[in-house]
């Protein structure tokens, strides 16, 4: 009956465009959150601050170290005599980064064996250090490559480390898309989950089950507002998107479409939430106790490379996980359906057996009073 | 019932001519700008029981929470036992007793922590604790349950342990507010016996109900109206002031009588009960100036009635008769009407919920057409049966037919012939009242044309025009239960199932809500109505009575009397229920008595 899924879906759509809080709220975590998170969860290293233990003043140490006092990344904070100094220093957080330099640094450059450089670092804070890594890896090369260059005769004696992309970059357009992913998945989930906990604290819930309208219906009428907000809500997001320069190598129709899908799975997920709930206050509980394992296992928080190899299948049930996947291929990678419609596919399932096991449970627990 | 003896001999007899307990002058308190209460001037004396009467949103709590000093008057002052409750706020709220509406206990303490912890924060010594906590509960009948959580006690049991909390401290004063929300008949009597017990020790008692036939138990009444005090006076006086003005006619076409009452301007009121009409006129000498020869000419048969508190609440109000007879149904295309229209017949219909019966084998039987009153206390069991019916709940055993059509098999053919009024008007509050007109005549298929006569009728006969663009959210009680109606009849269900329809709602507005049901009922719909307040008993053809979810008695009023033992009081329906309810009691004392 199109009339009365149409009143439904209107009757949604109204109190859905009347609740002035939760449209600020739908705005508020697809845009201003997203960029707290863009800016607070930045992966640059700046200044970091370097105690140089140069035990053997050459000038081919003075080169190295001139390197890394010229270098925005790093700034030297002073020459202790020796590492444990240095060490010292670290502890007490006057440096982060320690450099040693050997005795006879520079004679073995120049005799062609290869001399250690020990690096201390602070792994407290792990993203900086390891990014700190990797520029102590550029500007020992670029050291390696130049020195190569002006001395013929000289060798290279390690191999080079190519640092071929922008780490900093790709982790910024990593967070804000996955913000903006964790946005989409929020208001799916509660939203739905709230107003079908609303009605029946209210008790309209009942007053709707008397009516001939089938539960099928009323989970089409509670979907349909919910998506196109979740969709709508987007575009927004786009500003952000393009303020931190986040590339978009595939097409962003693709993206809406397959959007359109995790919010299905996403909805889906709310309204199993309200299906077990009473009270708006259990299914706010409940969404957050459910939503943290879907973002744990979709790999915005840990690469599901790194997760325990039992650990690893169960990823497949979060939707978050397929939809990270998508938007990683469309906007960083720039592929296309082809290659998605897997994961396109696999939230697909999971939406539609969480409708259903919502169904059932729906219609025990109204019979159930 | 417990024969309660007087407890508070400590007290000293009060002198007369004291300055009154409680004193206000040209109260008002406004909320958000507007005054929900004005000029209220009224005094309670030393040791009487004063009710406070009016419907929902008449302004009873404000002024029981301005008398309590816990909200401060915007006009006029108020001085309780001497003192002004702005300055001595704190010194009133430590002396007075106050129970607010519904419950206040914590469910998870038993009995006895709820009254130690009432003690402790009211700084009371052991042995007085001690002392006092044995007298009030015995006197409650709840000594024996001392370990029980309160929050697995009935909900008489529950607001008797609220009041021996707040008794705890042995006030002068007590506010009680809905001291009867809630409570079971029976129980109803044990707590105004109790009431009745303090009053003999010297304690004074403002009750607020909406129920005028507690008035019965009070000393004197106020009429709150619309935030106003029409009328402060005992309840014999306020009976005086209606004497000769109050009649019933008995007519075959109740339609040609109301108009006719309603374009009289002496004509104050005009109630359908279920065999007659009731009305009232604004002087005793009106039925022979004119208006008894025109009803005459309409061959109704006039009779004088004694009046009750409603018609003296009507009167002094001014009188709100409502429009002409409700019109009936305009003609739709509705699905196929089911086999047996409105009937409705059960077959020893149980429902239990694990080990809980909420309904014993229910075996019932119901005309088409026919108005069946439910009558039965708070957890009889009415709400469960009224659901099973409309395939909200599962049924344990037994089954039930609307039209002939079997709730169990086939519930989803039903939805569109049945309409069902919850007890919270189930209405969406973010919408408007057209919107939730229109949501409802959608869902239930009215297209086009059919929508639009359906919607009009519906707003018609409920009085709704004005207000349709209005947020439900911001509506009153009264109108909301208006809505409800409309929403739940405009598909023109075959039977209507109403959930304690008009608890807490003006008399006025009760008498519109009866007479669109009388409507529906000569038009052929049966409407199934549950109520815990009796007097709507006098609204409906037959009557079941619940008691722990059995039917201990079925049939019209009168008959039910009659079946009753010689010499059995059951004057009022009350008491004729309370028989019911004791020969039920020691029925099935006697059944436990020879199972040991």
């Amino acid at each position: 009956m199109a009339g009365r899924i149409g009143s439904l879906i209107l009757k949604d759509t109204i109190q859905f465009s009347r609740d002035k809080t939760i449209l600020a709220v739908v705005f508020w975590m697809y845009t201003l959150e997203v960029l707290i998170c863009g800016y607070g969860m930045t992966f640059e290293v700046r200044d970091l601050p370097v105690a140089v233990v140069d035990n053997d003043r050459s000038p081919a140490s003075r080169d190295l170290i001139d390197r890394f006092e010229l270098s925005e990344a790093f700034e030297i904070v002073g020459y202790p005599p020796d590492p444990a100094t240095a060490e010292h220093w670290m502890r007490r957080g006057k440096a982060q980064y320690g450099l040693v330099i050997p005795v006879n640094f520079g004679r073995d450059l120049e005799h062609g064996r290869a001399p250690e450089l020990q690096v201390l670092l602070d792994g407290t804070n792990s993203n900086a250090a390891s990014l700190a890594k990797d520029y102590t890896a550029e500007i020992v090369n670029r050291f390696q490559r130049e020195r190569a260059a002006a001395e013929p005769g000289g060798e290279i004696v390690r191999p080079a480390v190519q640092i071929w992309y922008n780490r900093a970059q790709t982790l910024e357009s990593f967070v804000v898309l996955s913000m903006i992913l964790a946005a989409v998945l929020m208001v799916g989930t509660i939203h739905s989950a709230a107003t079908i906990t609303r009605e029946k604290e209210v008790g309209t819930i009942d007053q709707l089950m008397v009516t001939p309208t089938r539960i099928w219906e009323m989970f089409l009428a509670k979907t349909v507002p919910t998506l196109a907000v979740g969709i709508l809500g987007f575009f927004p997001s786009l500003f952000i998107i393009w303020w931190f320069g986040v590339p978009i190598h595939g097409s962003l129709l693709l993206f809406l479409a397959l959007t359109a899908v995790f919010l299905f799975s996403a909805i889906a997920i709310g309204v199993l939430i309200a299906s077990i709930t009473k009270t708006l206050q259990q299914a706010l509980l409940l969404c957050f106790f459910g939503l943290f394992p879907i973002m744990f296992l979709s790999g915005t928080m840990t690469p599901i490379d790194s997760m325990p190899a039992a650990i690893q299948p169960w990823t497949q049930i979060s939707p978050l996980r397929h939809y990270m996947e998508i938007a990683m291929g469309i906007f960083l990678k720039g592929v296309g359906f082809a290659e998605l419609w897997p994961a396109a596919l696999k939230m697909a399932v999971i939406g539609a057996v969480l409708y259903l096991i919502a169904a059932m449970r729906f219609r025990q627990n109204i019979k159930a009073g | 019932m417990t024969l309660v003896e007087p407890i508070f001999d400590s007290f000293a007899p009060h002198a007369a001519g004291a300055e009154p307990v409680i004193a206000t002058q040209d109260l008002g308190r406004a909320f958000r700008g507007r005054l929900v209460l004005r000029k209220v001037n009224i005094e309670v004396r030393e040791s009487e029981i004063f009710g406070l009467l009016g419907p929902d949103g008449a302004g009873k709590t404000t002024l029981m929470q301005l008398m309590a000093a816990i909200l401060d008057p915007t006009e006029g002052s108020c001085r309780v036992m001497g003192h002004d409750t702005v300055k001595d706020a704190y010194w009133i709220n430590s002396h007075i007793g106050y129970m607010f509406q519904g419950f206040t206990l914590y469910d998870k303490l038993s009995i006895a922590e709820n009254m130690q912890f009432s003690a402790d924060i009211r700084g009371l010594s052991r042995e007085l604790y001690a002392e006092r906590q044995e007298r009030l509960l015995r006197m409650a009948g709840l000594l024996r349950f001392l370990d029980r959580p309160a929050g697995k006690l009935s909900g008489g049991m529950r607001k008797k342990l609220s009041l021996c909390t707040n008794l705890i401290h042995e006030p002068r004063l007590l506010l009680l507010d809905e001291l009867s929300l809630g409570v079971d008949p029976a129980s109803r009597r044990e707590l105004w016996d109790m009431l009745h017990a303090f009053r003999e020790g010297g304690v004074t008692v403002v009750v607020s109900t909406p129920y005028m036939d507690e008035a019965e138990h009070c000393d004197r009444l106020a009429f709150l109206h619309e935030g106003e005090v029409l009328a402060v006076d005992r309840r014999e006086a306020l009976l005086e002031r209606c004497a000769g003005c109050v009649y019933e006619l008995r007519t075959a076409d109740r339609g040609r009588a109301h108009n006719l009452l309603v374009a009289r301007p002496e004509v104050l009121g005009i109630r359908h009960l279920a065999d007659r009409v009731h009305f009232q006129v604004d002087s005793a000498a009106a039925l022979a100036a004119g208006l008894g020869d025109a009803l005459q000419r309409e061959a109704c048969e006039v009779e004088a009635v004694e009046p009750g508190l409603d018609d003296a609440y009507i009167m002094l109000g001014g009188g709100e008769k409502g429009a002409a007879y409700a019109r009936p149904p305009p003609q739709l295309r509705l699905s196929p009407r089911l086999p047996e229209r409105g009937r409705i017949h059960t077959e020893a219909l149980r429902i239990e919920f694990g080990d809980f019966v909420a309904n014993h084998d229910v075996t019932l039987e119901i005309r088409s057409g026919e108005v069946f009153g439910f009558l039965g206390a708070n957890g009889a069991g009415k709400t469960t049966f009224i659901r099973a019916l409309c395939g909200l709940q599962r049924i344990t055993s037994g089954d039930a037919w609307i039209g002939g059509v079997s709730v169990r098999a086939q519930s989803q053919r039903l939805r569109d012939h049945i309409g069902y009024m919850s007890q919270r008007f189930s209405l969406y509050p973010d919408l408007t009242v057209g919107e939730n007109l229109n949501f409802f005549a959608g869902v239930y298929g009215l297209r086009g044309r059919d929508s639009k006569l359906a919607r009009e009728w519906a707003i018609e006969v409920t009085d709704l025009a004005d207000v349709l663009d209005g947020l439900v959210s911001q509506m009153s009680g009264a109108l909301n239960q208006r809505l409800a109606l409309a929403c739940a009849i405009m598909h023109q269900p075959e039977v209507v199932f109403l959930d304690e329809p008009t608890s807490g709602v003006s008399p006025a507005a009760r008498y519109k809500f009866w007479q669109l049901i009388q409507t529906l009922a000569e038009g052929g719909t049966t409407v199934f109505v549950t109520t815990h307040y009796l007097e709507e008993a006098n609204y409906c053809h037959r009557l079941g009575l619940m008691h722990l979810g059995r039917l201990i008695g079925i049939g019209p009023a009168e008959e039910l009397a009659a079946a009753l033992p010689a010499g059995t009081q059951a004057d009022t329906i009350e008491d004729m229920f309370l028989a019911y309810i004791r020969i039920e009691d020691q029925r099935l004392a006697h059944l436990k008595g020879s199972e040991s």
